[in-house]
């Protein structure tokens, strides 16, 4: 299932507008899923221009506060929240999140009840939030469903979420986005349980980051959030997500080069991260992936039990190398155990299912030379 | 338990660098430490390990010395130094724990310093360049790192839009196949 890019007579802004005219004659409740970064501003000042073109009243806004958030950004989603033409829900919602150290993986539990009686919150929740307890769920353990299906509670008929999700952002982002060919930008929130009436909407899927500052510094004249300023003066990483996942932390000096406070924050509220500020920089992956991997699957289990903390952790990862163990039987060059390991340590592990290795990597390399031996011979 | 510190002017020629130094200044760092030595000298003294004399810290600032007449000169061949009865072990603890302790330069701060003494017209881009190894590129981003500026934001057009599409059935042939890779890489 190859897909191209049909480039259309116009600019991305004028068809981001006509898709959002499209979602709001369709959907029933529209609210735009803002993270307080520069692409979601731009999908909210999209939803402004046209709630001020139909006279809807004000924009409803989803924020889900994941507690390690910036301060800058706390700080620009507060003056959002403020503004009179935007409607906002701040959820606070215990559900799991990652923190990624050398290699360990640990899942901590966000705006957990246990933290926050031993004072180790990143923050307070706010009093304005939404939390568990408004579900009749305590902070105790994780929310028994998606995250989505919480904030979509309330609304009525079919919901739209619009996102601010882009195609240049990653490989996973752009397939997502070129999965379907009818209304492509409009897909099934992940892993939601199906009959429950709520899309995502990713409107702005095809514009690129200058689209996005160009938009809301000249179409609107309107504030971004500040931490951009200052990961331009450092040369730093413009995401603005949880700081400590497996990509992010990678990156961790940027917090520092940007927010040193908040690196003392989450320093204060869980220590073991300064080992990865010490000695990423000088830290050999591939010897560790490769002191696993020699000794096949067995070596992936050993990785499992040291590397990732948390039964459930364990258990995501199992099921992940059984998925994986069935793709290497069938193609073991394209399906190497190195890539499980490497997967087990720096990628995401809870998709669907395992892929296999990219063109130019060291594994699609030995696959090639094989192939072509088998079919020329030595002589080649 | 502390007591008064006791700075001894000592020849240079008897201090040592130890092998088991853990620490390495990059080179424009090392430009703004030698610049600092020649126009202020030391200000601090180094620290040393009496039985040895290997140097605990400030061994950057002694290679500097050694090595730049002008800041040698201007020491005649004499460096301030405290001296620490310590083991082998101690010392080496003691070196880690004065370098790991050491303060972060913060960004944004540093660009509010930058553009008050730009100012103030006693510091010119040059000195800049010299004093701080602040080439031209970072000394915009301290004056005006915004960004619209580092964007260029106002001479953009804006991107045209696009479709998924079917690629055709001939890019299945092996001979003509596209890797497909995400447009725009801005990541």
């Amino acid at each position: 299932m190859t897909r191209q890019r049909l480039f259309l007579d116009m600019s991305c802004v004028d068809a981001a507008r006509e898709r959002i005219r499209h979602v709001y004659d369709t959907f029933d409740t529209v609210c735009v899923q803002f993270s307080g970064g520069k692409d979601s501003t731009a999908v909210l000042y999209l939803a402004k221009e046209i709630h001020e073109e139909r006279g809807l009243g004000p924009v409803k806004v989803i924020f889900r506060d994941e507690e390690m958030v910036s301060p800058a950004v706390v700080k620009y989603v507060e003056k959002v929240r403020n503004y009179d033409w935007v409607d906002m829900e701040w959820y606070c919602l215990p559900y799991p999140a990652e923190v990624w150290v050398l290699g360990y993986r640990i899942t901590t539990l966000l705006w957990s009840e246990q933290r926050r009686k031993q004072g180790r919150l990143v923050r307070e929740i706010p009093p304005w939030a939404i939390t568990g307890k408004h579900f009749g769920l305590t902070h105790d353990v994780s929310l028994p469903e998606q995250t989505d299906y919480y904030t979509m509670q309330g609304k009525k008929g079919n919901v739209a979420f619009l996102t601010g999700v882009r195609a240049s952002e990653s490989m996973v982002r752009y397939r997502s986005i070129v999965q379907k060919l009818h209304e492509n930008y409009i897909v099934t929130p992940y892993k939601l349980k199906r009959g429950i009436p709520l899309k995502f909407a990713k409107i702005i899927y095809d514009w690129n980051t200058n689209d996005v500052f160009k938009f809301i510094i000249e179409e609107h004249g309107a504030d971004y959030c500040e931490y951009y300023d200052l990961a331009v003066a450092t040369g730093s990483n413009t995401r603005i997500g949880i700081p400590l996942h497996a990509t992010a932390i990678r990156r961790i000096g940027d917090v520092i080069a940007t927010e040193p406070e908040f690196y003392d924050r989450l320093y204060e509220c869980f220590p073991y991260i300064d080992a990865q500020r010490r000695i990423w920089p000088e830290y050999d992956v591939e010897k560790v992936i490769a002191q696993y991997a020699k000794n096949g699957f067995a070596g992936a289990s050993a990785f499992i039990d040291k590397y990732l903390v948390g039964s459930r952790r364990q258990m995501e990862a199992r099921v992940f190398v059984s998925k994986f163990r069935k793709k290497h039987l069938g193609d073991p060059h394209g399906y190497p155990v190195s890539w499980l390991i490497r997967n087990l340590m720096l990628n995401e592990i809870d998709v669907n299912s395992p892929t296999p290795v990219g063109p130019k990597t060291k594994a699609h390399t030995i696959r090639t030379a094989e192939l072509e031996q088998e079919l020329y011979g030595d002589g080649y | 338990m502390a007591t008064d510190i006791k700075i001894e002017y000592v020849d240079a020629n008897q201090l040592v660098v130890p092998e088991w130094r853990a620490t390495y200044v990059l080179r424009p760092e090392l430009l703004v430490i030698s610049g600092s030595l020649i126009e202020f000298g030391f200000i601090q003294p180094i620290h040393v390990r009496k039985s040895t004399n290997e140097i605990i810290d400030g061994s950057e600032r002694y290679l500097l010395a050694m090595n730049i007449d002008e800041i040698y000169e201007q020491l005649d061949g004499k460096i301030p130094v405290v001296f620490h009865d310590v083991d082998l072990i101690d010392a080496m603890i003691m070196h880690l724990r004065l370098n790991r302790g050491r303060s972060t330069v913060i960004a944004a701060k540093t660009s509010e310093i930058i553009r008050k003494a730009k100012r103030s017209g006693n510091y010119s881009d040059r000195d800049f360049n010299e004093l701080l190894s602040m080439r031209n590129e970072e000394l915009s981003l301290m004056l005006d790192g915004s960004v619209l500026k580092a964007r260029k934001i106002k001479e953009h057009n804006y991107a045209k839009a696009w479709v998924p599409i079917e690629a055709p059935s001939s890019m299945t042939n092996p001979d003509r196949m596209v890797i497909e890779s995400p447009p725009n890489p801005d990541r």
